[in-house]
């Protein structure tokens, strides 16, 4: 469903992105990993086109995305999670989550309201409903950022770091919930740091390195049988630390 | 939005109407007894009677406008005003820029000195300092005759005798009647004038319509002796403006006196309005300013409007204020009769626009770049990230500068008395005028903008308190 075709970006003189080739098909599960500043958030960034890509083409669902007007278009059928979750800090959870659905006339208010109750309500959230998010958790704060996300429908999600700014005991909540997501079938492209997380979850697993896919594999491959010297020495560095 | 356009649509029609044929309107600047001060909330005086006899001869109603000295010439060369008169001599610079007419009054230019001070000729005064009004006949008269004294040039000349009183000039010069009223028993007038000139009533240049009925009026009133009982009468009128003296004397000349407080209301009435007005104009400029701006940067779209904007938010914040005003209303307004409390509250209201502009701006910036994105990412569009966004997070940001904006503009209203505008500063000018005490008067109007600037900051305060507790 998504094809990535020799995608360079640069910011400035420095190319962060040095012709990435990637096909994702639905239902995939692929987890990125690399060194910090390898180019892997800046890779999720241009496939929904929050960053320009700089050459290449990214091919979604049959269109040539990059060169799409409708920017929106697009960004609507691919979900995004961040780090540092990125609610809207006036809105209430339920407010953050209606929002866009309701702007984007994909439903009334009403429909979006209870549609996102019974969302909330499957992962427990439901007391929360009216607080704002400087008055909840980051494990409920990124919930409810990846339910906002679900709720635009989207065929494909992207999570750049979901559990990076997460104490430890909140990351099982959300990683939880990511699970449901594979179990309704949904296709994901994930970046994270949490080595075990990718391992386990992923059913494909992408090892960038400057601004290239060095490896690429199922996730005993990488893991248990890393073949590149900078994979190996990676994946030494973080199980030894 | 909307509203506000038909605010100042109203505002436009109520004060905003064109030249009116039947009004004959005279320039003074009204603190220069007998010949033009303030008695009873009115300006009244030598010249004011000479007017309105000119006025009554041509079948016009006369309307006083009351503006700085400097500004007179101005005032009657742009066609603001029909006439000009506040003691004018005849000077051939003024001559080339404006018609005299025949002169009504001879004035004699004195000098005062302070007791003690061993001067007692012009001679004595080489080398020395001699304070004079801005623009006057003796300010002339000293710059092209006395090369060896150093001119203190003052905007008043109750700032030239103070500066006498403090010892920071050596003598002023000034016109011989008012020059009586002025002084205490610490100085004296010297026994031979510096020179004497005549006044004249200035018109523009080719109105020789009404420069023909001006002299008509004034040649009939001098041949009569009229207008030296004028002269007795104001003199008359002048006397015991301070009939009460001690702090408790003081207030009551300063305020209740004649009535002097009226000037005070009305000088707040028109402080507050222009504020008011000029920060509704000033923040719908600004928004226009900050928004095209933050569209060019988002989305490319826009570039003409963002370099209007840009030009306009550099040159009004690189320009003193007083200069917009005047250039405002002498260049831009040459022509038409405007309002000119309108005109200051449009003339501050751009002023405003510019750093409304940049508070706006800051505001918007302050918003964290993962909420824009966030939006972006729901496949929301720039105007509506903005405005569901990004807008009502920066409005915690960007109130209390924009309240502070409100206070400085409040504050900035003093410079309105340059074109004429009665708002408090002027109003206790006018109030020093008429008592010669500057301190009372100051006094009181500090005390009212800081109340004002106080209430300001606690309605702001409290504005704020309300946001953060929507919010939590």
């Amino acid at each position: 469903m998504l094809e990535i075709n020799n995608l360079h970006k640069s910011f400035g003189s420095k190319e962060v992105l040095k012709g990435i080739n990637l096909k994702v098909n639905k239902g995939d599960i692929i987890g990125i990993i690399g060194p910090s500043g390898c180019g892997k958030s800046t890779l999720l960034r241009c496939i929904n086109l929050l960053e320009l890509p700089s050459e290449g083409n990214i091919i979604f669902d049959g269109n040539d995305i990059i060169h799409e007007k409708d920017k929106l278009a697009v960004r609507k059928n691919i979900g995004m999670v961040f780090q540092q979750f990125n609610l809207f800090n006036h809105l209430t959870v339920i407010d953050n989550i209606v929002l866009a659905p309701v702007m984007n006339k994909l439903m009334i208010k009403k429909e979006a309201e209870e549609k996102a109750i019974q969302l909330l309500k499957d992962i427990n959230l439901e007391d929360v409903i009216n607080n704002y998010p400087n008055q909840i958790s980051g494990g409920q704060k990124q919930r409810v950022a990846i339910v906002r996300a679900l709720m635009m429908n989207p065929k494909i999600m992207l999570f750049d770091e979901p559990t990076s700014a997460l104490d430890p005991e909140m990351i099982g909540e959300v990683t939880n919930l990511m699970k449901k997501l594979v179990k309704d079938g949904m296709t994901m492209l994930i970046v994270s740091h949490e080595l075990n997380f990718i391992k386990n979850f992923c059913n494909r697993v992408i090892f960038m390195d400057d601004g290239i896919i060095v490896e690429e594999g199922s996730s005993k491959e990488i893991f248990n049988n890393p073949k590149d010297e900078r994979l190996k020495s990676f994946l030494d560095k973080i199980n030894n630390k | 939005m909307k509203k506000l356009l038909l605010l100042l649509c109203a505002i436009f029609l109520l004060t905003g109407c064109g030249k009116e044929k039947n009004k004959l309107i005279l320039s003074t600047e009204a603190g220069f007894a007998p010949y033009e001060y303030y008695s009873n909330g009115q300006i009244v005086g030598v010249d004011i009677d000479i007017a309105k006899k000119i006025a009554e001869y041509l079948d016009m109603d006369l309307v006083i406008k009351d503006v700085a000295f400097d500004s007179i010439i101005s005032e009657v060369k742009t066609g603001k005003s029909d006439i000009g008169a506040a003691g004018i001599s005849y000077t051939e610079e003024r001559e080339k820029e404006v018609d005299f007419t025949i002169d009504y009054a001879e004035s004699k230019q004195v000098i005062i000195v302070n007791k003690n001070s061993g001067f007692y000729t012009m001679n004595d005064l080489a080398n020395q300092k001699i304070a004079v009004q801005l623009g006057s006949v003796a300010d002339d008269y000293l710059t092209t005759n006395y090369e060896n004294i150093s001119i203190i040039r003052e905007k008043k000349f109750l700032a030239a005798i103070q500066d006498l009183k403090d010892n920071k000039v050596a003598a002023v010069v000034m016109d011989e009647l008012p020059a009586t009223k002025l002084i205490d028993d610490t100085m004296f007038i010297l026994r031979d004038p510096l020179f004497t000139d005549s006044y004249g009533m200035i018109i523009r240049k080719g109105n020789s319509e009404l420069l023909a009925a001006a002299n008509i009026v004034i040649k009939k009133l001098k041949d009569s002796g009229e207008i030296n009982n004028y002269i007795l009468y104001h003199l008359g009128i002048d006397e015991g403006q301070n009939e009460k003296s001690g702090i408790i004397g003081r207030i009551y000349n300063s305020i209740i006196y004649d009535g002097r407080y009226k000037f005070i209301l009305e000088g707040l009435k028109n402080t507050l309005f222009i504020a008011l007005g000029a920060v509704l104009i000033g923040i719908f400029l600004g928004i226009i300013a900050a928004i095209s701006n933050n569209i060019y940067l988002n989305t490319g779209k826009f570039k003409l409007l963002n370099l209007l904007s840009k030009a306009y938010v550099t040159i009004i914040r690189g320009t003193p204020s007083t200069l917009q005003l005047m250039i405002i209303y002498y260049v831009i307004f040459k022509q038409t009769n405007i309002n000119i409390v309108l005109v200051g509250i449009i003339a501050f209201g751009i002023n405003s626009g510019a750093y409304v502009a940049e508070i706006i701006r800051a505001g918007l910036n302050s918003v964290d770049k993962g909420q824009w994105e966030a939006g972006y990412s729901l496949g929301l569009n720039y105007s509506q990230v903005i405005r569901k966004i990004i807008m009502p997070q920066s409005i915690k940001n960007i109130l209390p500068a924009l309240g502070n904006e409100f206070v400085t503009l409040v504050k900035e209203t003093s410079i309105g008395a340059y074109i004429g505008i009665i708002e408090l500063t002027k109003a206790s000018d006018i109030i020093a005028s008429r008592t010669y005490d500057y301190f009372l008067p100051l006094i009181l109007i500090a005390l009212i903008y800081l109340i004002i600037t106080l209430f300001l900051s606690k309605l702001i305060n409290m504005l704020e308190v309300r946001l953060n507790n929507v919010r939590n």
